[in-house]
């Protein structure tokens, strides 16, 4: 499903469900059915109920529907590079576009089959286009926070797939797997120690819930960065330096782990004198900052091993990118950068209250 | 006497195979490499008959160094040691004779060993 970016939106993500065929369209036309009730209701009550204003309320409900979804489906394959905000405004826009278009002709054909005059009043069309107006917000509006829902979910779940995947990357367990192997020999309280970091590791990724401290996800990364010491023993160097409190800052799960994981498999694993991983953590102002900075192999081709972990990044940034988003209402942001042979990454949110 | 070079660039993976390989009264490990590059080196120094060969590695990949290996003459037999199946070393068609998955056991590399050396013997002799 996800073999492009998490950022670009895909038929299946789009915001509004399947219009085009089958249950969605057949749902359309039964609320534009009740719609049309509703206000036959409104317009003469059950007394005298006026089957010949439902049925032209229905049929202009109808032609506005039909000639809306064609539009939706149509704009789709323009509008699936779009952020989600942009694609429901131009959605919005083009059903009362069709809703112009079709009290135009309603008028015309109305006052020309009454009159035989080609004229329409100006404000009848005003009238049908804000009565479709009103629902047509309405309805967007809950595909929209549906949508936002949708998305926030399947971030979270790819998240803790990817950690898994990640955790159990067959290359990263038999290689630990291996390192164990020859440790149960030579130094047991190392090998007892690697079974506990491996298990506090898998029991991190498994874990389903939407929130951690900071400590947590700390924890689990130098847990994670030991068990990658033993195996690239002097190759691999990493420091942190921690200048705040992190137990009462909640964050989603597995946003630096992930990174770290990255920045030893295109960083320091490929170089043969190795390499070194810095991460800091320390607030600005209203912000919490968390920069990761590591080394890049010294190949004869910078710009290979840079594309290299760029493109071996970019899935967990945008992965990250969009759940950090969710988490903390868009007052965060995800950084990186080049410089001097080195990579850096930074994570920058607002920490919520309480 | 058959001589093995073990490559492998973690440093415990390097102890595993010299604990399995010490074992064995008639095979004399002649080198250790770190990666593929000092592998080709090694090969040329040291003349083994087996190179157990570690797939992903700095410096040059164990493929790349199996393909230069498989140049000498006689070319020694390179077993390849792996974490995980790779596509890419099942498509490899050099002169691999077998491949042992991490973490490699006694019995396979035992097997792996004789199948090479038999090998090697009968092309010197042949």
């Amino acid at each position: 499903m996800s073999d492009s970016g998490a950022n670009q939106t895909q038929i299946g993500d789009y915001f509004i469900p399947d219009l085009c065929r089958g249950q969605g369209l057949l749902g359309i036309f039964v609320i534009g059915v009740l719609s049309a009730l509703l206000m036959a209701l409104l317009h003469n009550g059950i007394g005298d109920f006026d089957f010949l204003w439902l049925g032209k309320i229905t049929l202009l409900i109808f032609w506005i529907a039909l000639l809306s979804v064609i539009f939706l489906c149509r704009a789709q394959p323009y509008l699936l590079h779009l952020t989600l905000p942009r694609i429901a405004l131009i959605n919005y826009l083009l059903v009362l576009l069709a809703a112009a278009l079709c009290a135009v002709t309603a008028e015309y054909w109305n006052n020309y089959s009454r009159t035989g005059v080609w004229r329409a009043d100006p404000f009848s069309i005003l009238n049908i286009v804000l009565i479709t107006a009103i629902p047509a917000g309405v309805l967007l509006r809950l595909y929209y926070f549906q949508q936002l829902l949708h998305q926030q979910q399947k971030a979270g779940l790819e998240a803790r797939l990817v950690a898994l995947q990640a955790a159990i990357r067959p290359h990263f367990l038999f290689n630990s797997m291996n390192s164990l192997a020859t440790l149960i020999r030579i130094d047991a309280d190392k090998a007892e120690k690697t079974i506990e970091n491996l298990c506090d590791l898998f029991r991190y990724a498994l874990k389903g819930s939407a929130s951690v401290t900071l400590q947590e996800e700390v924890d689990a990364c130098q847990g994670y960065l030991e068990i990658e010491k033993l195996r690239l023993d002097e190759r691999l160097e990493y420091s942190w330096d921690i200048k705040v409190e992190l137990s009462n800052i909640s964050v989603p799960p597995l946003i630096l782990q992930p990174l770290i994981e990255n920045a030893v498999f295109h960083g320091v694993q490929p170089a043969i004198q190795g390499g070194s991983i810095y991460i800091t953590i320390y607030s600005s102002g209203d912000w919490l900052c968390i920069d990761l900075v590591n080394s890049l192999p010294e190949t004869t081709n910078h710009t290979a091993a840079r594309s290299e972990m760029t493109s071996g990044h970019q899935l967990a940034l945008d992965n990250l990118r969009c759940r950090l988003d969710v988490y903390f209402n868009g007052r965060a942001k995800l950084q990186e950068t080049v410089f001097k042979n080195h990579y850096h990454t930074r994570i920058l949110f607002k920490p919520l209250e309480g | 006497m058959i001589k093995v070079l073990i490559v492998d660039d973690e440093p415990l993976a390097r102890i595993r195979l010299r604990r399995l390989l010490q074992k064995k009264p008639d095979v004399d490990i002649v080198g250790e490499a770190r990666s593929g590059f000092e592998a080709v080196q090694m090969t040329d120094q040291c003349l083994p008959d087996i190179v157990l060969m570690d797939v992903r590695m700095p410096e040059m990949d164990g493929l790349d160094a199996a393909r230069r290996i498989a140049k000498s003459v006689p070319p020694p037999a390179v077993i390849f040691c792996t974490a995980f199946e790779d596509f890419a070393l099942r498509a490899f068609d050099a002169k691999a004779f077998a491949y042992l998955l991490k973490p490699i056991k006694a019995i396979e590399l035992d097997e792996a060993l004789q199948r090479a050396a038999s090998a090697t013997r009968a092309q010197l002799n042949g």
